[in-house]
């Protein structure tokens, strides 16, 4: 691989910056490894390489003129296929819009690009992104970089396999019960899912509006911040994008965890797990002590009831967003996401706010916690990435599908609204395992902070071999 | 607990459905509709506002 590939965001753009690489020669070695690399993991379902080649002549004329943008200036990044951009084909993974092109932006493809970001091309996912292993029926699957036999996760699969085997710097994923942070998990990278409200989601294709975030996905936390600090912010354009102020997220990375307090929820999260996934989450727990964190178990006893509420939220909100579409286009939807939709359209509306009022109570349990505590630790997925086309998977006893495994620790963060990060944190089977932290709203500078000193304590990226 | 399908979906789909995804749906629906009554079994869940109101009380 081109040495140019194995640098973080951050490094290329120092590099950049100081004109010892060029925006166009970036371009040109993630185009190459595309084209090397692409048939076998099946990343990208649109690469706009013509495009791409021509902002970045314009980038570099920009920096040879004496104008540099950002952080993001001239660093080639792509997008989940779920991105409004106009004139470029957004396919939501579905049959249904192969070939709808849109004919504007969405607001964080369009603070990317004011952010001097390079766009590679329109990534690979889950079909409308509901579900968790991006087995697209329409545009094949998503393969694991660390191993092409294994699914990458999802729903953003193509987002986290490409930065993990350096086809892009960086890339945006949706999470709606863990889509960003459950294949950054698998392919050994970092993903944030921000607070809700935090970055706008104008111009993105739903899933389940009350649960839908937009974030990074990036190879180190510094690339994951630099990412969140662009596209963050109000935007008038959608109805849930909060007034908060955008600290700045990359100032204070590296100001340790001496003193915060952690703590580590008793249920759910930790039970079933694949032994060596546990044993890789507690040892990064450990670091964060020998650090100067303090760490302590806690109770959070209504999270028995987040995953019924959560399952009942997303497929009632899906379903509603589709049903037009469903009736119109029945056979051109895949079998798994047919089923889910009609699963939706089958629940009441007082089942579906029993769910929302129980999320309430959840949520307050959660924010109850976070006066005493910094954050939440718990694993990100508890099992290292299946097999493609695995139907069950047998921890602890219980035998499930995947899909009961692969969001089951990241979907309480979604319905809670809180942010929440995967950094790598150790092997499991020879495959990458994720740490989850999770803080207060708001505060994704503390999780940033935590999931630094993980990073610091790992010392060694996660890459594929 | 009724798991006649037919009665539940919207008429322009409900014609759709194979007999076998009719047959994997009412078992799904079991499964979902045992979720909905156990978070019925949570109490105080009526004195709680919506998300929403609590998200807009934070800003």
């Amino acid at each position: 691989m081109n040495a140019l590939l194995t640098l973080s965001l951050m490094e290329l753009s120092a590099e950049i910056r100081a004109r010892r690489v060029s925006p166009l020669e970036a371009t040109e070695a993630c185009l190459h490894r595309i084209g090397e690399r692409d048939g076998v993991l099946n990343s990208f379902i649109t690469v706009t390489a013509d495009s791409a080649l021509a902002e970045a002549r314009q980038r570099t004329e920009e920096l040879a003129a004496g104008r540099w943008r950002g952080p993001l200036h001239g660093v080639p990044l792509a997008l989940k296929d779920l991105f409004l951009t106009a004139g470029v084909r957004t396919t939501s993974g579905s049959a249904v819009l192969r070939d709808w092109v849109p004919d504007r932006d969405a607001t964080v493809v369009r603070r990317l690009r004011d952010a001097g970001a390079i766009l590679l091309g329109k990534l690979n996912m889950h079909e409308h992104a509901f579900g968790a292993t991006s087995e697209n029926p329409h545009f094949g699957p998503v393969r694991n970089a660390h191993d092409p036999e294994r699914i990458a996760g999802g729903s953003s699969g193509g987002s986290a396999t490409a930065v993990a085997d350096g086809l892009c710097f960086g890339s945006l994923g949706s999470d709606t019960g863990g889509s960003i942070r459950c294949p950054a998990s698998l392919c050994g990278v970092v993903g944030l899912k921000p607070t809700y409200g935090r970055i706008s989601r104008a111009g993105v294709l739903p899933l389940s509006w009350s649960l839908d975030h937009v974030g990074p996905i990036a190879r180190t936390v510094a690339d994951a911040a630099a990412m969140l600090e662009a596209v963050s912010g109000y935007d008038s354009a959608d109805a849930t994008a909060a007034k908060e102020r955008v600290p700045p997220f990359t100032s204070r990375l590296d100001a340790g965890v001496r003193g915060l307090r952690l703590a580590l929820p008793r249920e759910h999260f930790w039970r079933p797990i694949q032994p060596q996934v546990r044993d890789a989450a507690l040892a990064a727990i450990a670091g964060l002590e020998q650090a100067g964190a303090v760490v302590e178990e806690i109770s959070l006893p209504l999270l028995e009831y987040a995953p019924a509420a959560q399952a009942l939220i997303i497929c009632s909100e899906a379903a509603t967003y589709h049903r037009e579409q469903l009736a119109a286009n029945y056979e051109q939807y895949g079998a798994d996401v047919r089923m889910r939709l009609l699963q939706g359209l089958c629940i009441s509306a007082r089942d579906y706010l029993d769910a929302q009022r129980v999320r309430a109570v959840v949520r307050r349990e959660f924010l109850e916690a976070l006066r005493d505590y910094d954050g939440f630790l718990t694993p990100t997925v508890p099992i290292p990435a299946p097999k493609m086309g695995q139907q069950v998977v047998e921890v602890e006893g219980l035998t499930a599908p995947p899909l009961f495994f692969l969001l089951r620790n990241t979907s309480p963060f979604n319905l809670t609204g809180l942010p929440a990060a995967t950094v790598p944190c150790g092997l499991a089977d020879g495959l990458p395992v994720g740490l989850q932290i999770a803080g207060r709203p708001w505060d994704e500078a503390t999780v940033l902070q935590i999931a630094y000193a993980v990073e610091q304590w790992r010392s060694a990226r996660i890459t594929p071999a | 607990m009724n798991y006649d399908v037919q009665s539940r979906l919207p008429a322009e789909i409900s014609r759709q459905l194979s007999d076998a995804e009719r047959e994997e749906l009412a078992a799904r629906l079991a499964v979902q509709d045992r979720l909905a009554a156990h978070l019925r079994t949570l109490p105080h869940r009526n004195e709680e506002p919506s998300l929403a109101v609590s998200l807009e009380r934070e800003r």
